[in-house]
């Protein structure tokens, strides 16, 4: 089973930004705001994964594209090396991430491209995480005295998946619509017989990123 | 910490796409075409996974030949979020003619809205927000509008008008009768009729005409902001209509399974559509507030920065040619009073 630090040093990067305009191409991205004061810590991870009818599944930590995964912010354990400018990728650049932020009022996005991820590769599970996010005021409402933190400590958290082309493919409002939850499954892009789709899964627990990598390794 | 169990059996999704490995499904609705069988682990929901093709289909990837094709994700277990099916058509039908991204917008939030754990509160806030931000930009336009550099403009022009209102060209220039005795008493202390005057008028245009111009870029960047406080006004008017809009489709969707809460969007509805009345009965209110420094600019622009010049330089030319030996023709004095009635007509619109 795949396992990762979930320890982050105290380091924010600035955002890579990237042009999307052709081939099966697509961008995830959380964007989160909140006026609390607390720093929101979110994130946003995907999977280069192979689903032999048994479900999706990674074998080697380089097919996990996950802040947790890099060599800065996890310098033991992390198989992705960082960019000077915080973004990281896959090895095979099938999927890149601009880079973790921890500022509120910010944003993170992946993308992936499909004609560079590597054979056997047909499932691309993308998921959202929250931590560090809770806090004692500043909100109208919320539970300040929860233990674990969750997309409802944040005013507004969505994640939007788009194609190439700027459609919108899927979009939730993880602050209302996962507001209970610090873990969330937007969905996964699957390699059909005519090429990369969406399917939309929309599911939250709470848990931390290991539940996920135990899932699906 | 809650955690899951990964030994967990679940619930088979189904999607529209048909693979051809041959894994066959036993769920209704999968059955038939051999179909490959993803592992779903997690409770059991009905099948409502939605398959969406990007609009640009995927090239040829460097996998896709030695891969097996996918007909359903892997979901992770937890708890599926199900959503209130709403289209932008069932919010058009709550208001014919409402603009696509305010439909577009109404969705989202009804989307967003989570039945279960729904709380009275949640509902009482149901867009405070915008109706808040609405208030909040009306009174900084307001404030942008009394703002120091339109007034100090405006009493520029102002000052123009009287100015060059006074000035009667035809005694300046002999061709007219002066003023009487009656006029000199009672037709205001203000009048400019003699060279002298005229040529202190003068040197007070041409400071005011350098002032004006100064002003002008602070002026450009008020109507910059105004502009954008105009601009945001309009799309807080979007999100607050979206608001209401969504908190009637809710008060109806929700009137027989959760009377309280439909209650409570109603009365959302009601108070939000309020607002949208108000801030489109405001529109032409914040059009004359927004114009108000453009068409001070114009003023500017055109007659006090290109036609007040030259006409003071021609002055200028006519004091010294006055006091000389020759005095203007009426033509020349028709002329430059008709000049005259043009700049001042162009500073007082």
């Amino acid at each position: 089973m795949l396992t990762l630090s979930l320890e982050k040093p105290g380091v924010a990067v600035p955002k890579l930004q990237l042009s999307l305009n052709k081939g099966a191409r697509f961008t995830a991205k959380v964007e989160w705001r909140c006026d609390a004061d607390h720093a929101d810590d979110v994130d946003v991870h995907a999977l280069e994964a192979r689903n032999d009818g048994n479900g999706a599944k990674v074998t080697e930590l380089v097919s996990v594209l996950s802040t947790y995964n890099t060599t800065r912010m996890n310098p033991q354990g992390g198989a992705l090396a960082s960019n000077t400018d915080g973004s990281f990728a896959t090895p095979s650049g099938g999927l890149s991430h601009s880079g973790d932020l921890r500022v509120q009022n910010s944003s993170e996005s992946i993308v992936i491209d499909g004609s560079k991820l590597p054979a056997g590769v047909n499932e691309i599970p993308i998921l959202v995480t929250v931590h560090e996010a809770d806090h004692g005021g500043g909100h109208e409402e919320g539970d300040a005295d929860e233990d674990e933190p969750a997309f409802g400590d944040i005013d507004l958290c969505t994640i939007t998946l788009t194609d190439g082309s700027g459609r919108e493919l899927g979009a939730y409002q993880l602050s209302s619509e996962f507001k209970e939850f610090n873990v969330v499954q937007l969905g996964s892009l699957l390699l059909g017989p005519e090429g990369w789709e969406y399917a939309a899964v929309g599911r939250g627990f709470n848990g931390t990123f290991n539940d996920v990598l135990a899932h699906f390794s | 910490m809650p955690r899951w169990d990964v030994a967990s059996t679940g619930h088979l999704t189904t999607c529209s796409l048909i693979s051809p490995e041959l894994v066959t499904d036993d769920s209704p609705s999968n059955r038939g075409p051999a179909r490959l069988r993803p592992t779903v682990i997690g409770p059991i929901a009905p099948a409502q996974k939605t398959l969406r093709r990007s609009a640009d289909r995927a090239p040829p990837s460097v996998s896709e030949h030695a891969t097996r094709p996918v007909v359903a994700p892997t979901a992770i277990p937890g708890v599926e979020r199900r959503r209130i099916a709403v289209t932008v058509a069932d919010i058009a039908r709550l208001s014919p003619g409402v603009a696509p991204a305010v439909a577009a917008t109404a969705v989202r939030l009804v989307e967003g809205f989570v039945v279960e754990g729904a709380r009275d509160r949640t509902i009482t806030l149901w867009g405070h927000g915008a109706q808040q931000e609405y208030a909040d930009l009306v009174a900084r336009t307001l404030d942008l509008a009394r703002a120091d550099e339109l007034g100090r403009v405006r009493a520029y022009v102002t000052r123009m008008i009287d100015l060059l209102g006074a000035i009667d060209l035809p005694v300046i220039c002999g061709i007219g009768r002066p003023a009487g005795v009656f006029d000199r008493l009672f037709g205001g202390t203000g009048r400019i009729d003699t060279l002298c005057a005229l040529e202190d008028a003068r040197a007070e245009l041409d400071q005011l005409v350098r002032l004006t111009a100064a002003a002008l870029d602070p002026l450009l960047r008020l109507r910059d902001r105004l502009s954008e406080q105009a601009r945001r006004i309009e799309a807080t008017g979007g999100d607050i209509e979206a608001a209401a809009l969504a908190a009637g489709f809710l008060a109806d969707h929700l009137s027989i399974t959760q009377p309280a809460l439909s209650q409570r969007f109603l009365e959302r509805a009601m108070s939000l559509t309020r607002s949208v009345v108000q801030l489109r009965g405001d529109d032409p209110l914040r059009a004359a507030q927004a114009e108000q420094p453009l068409h001070l600019i114009a003023a500017i622009q055109e007659a006090v920065l290109v036609a007040m010049p030259a006409w003071l330089s021609t002055i200028a030319a006519l004091t010294a040619t006055a006091s000389g030996a020759r005095s203007p023709n009426p033509t020349e004095a028709g002329e430059l009073q008709h000049r005259l009635q043009t700049i001042l007509q162009q500073l007082k619109t």
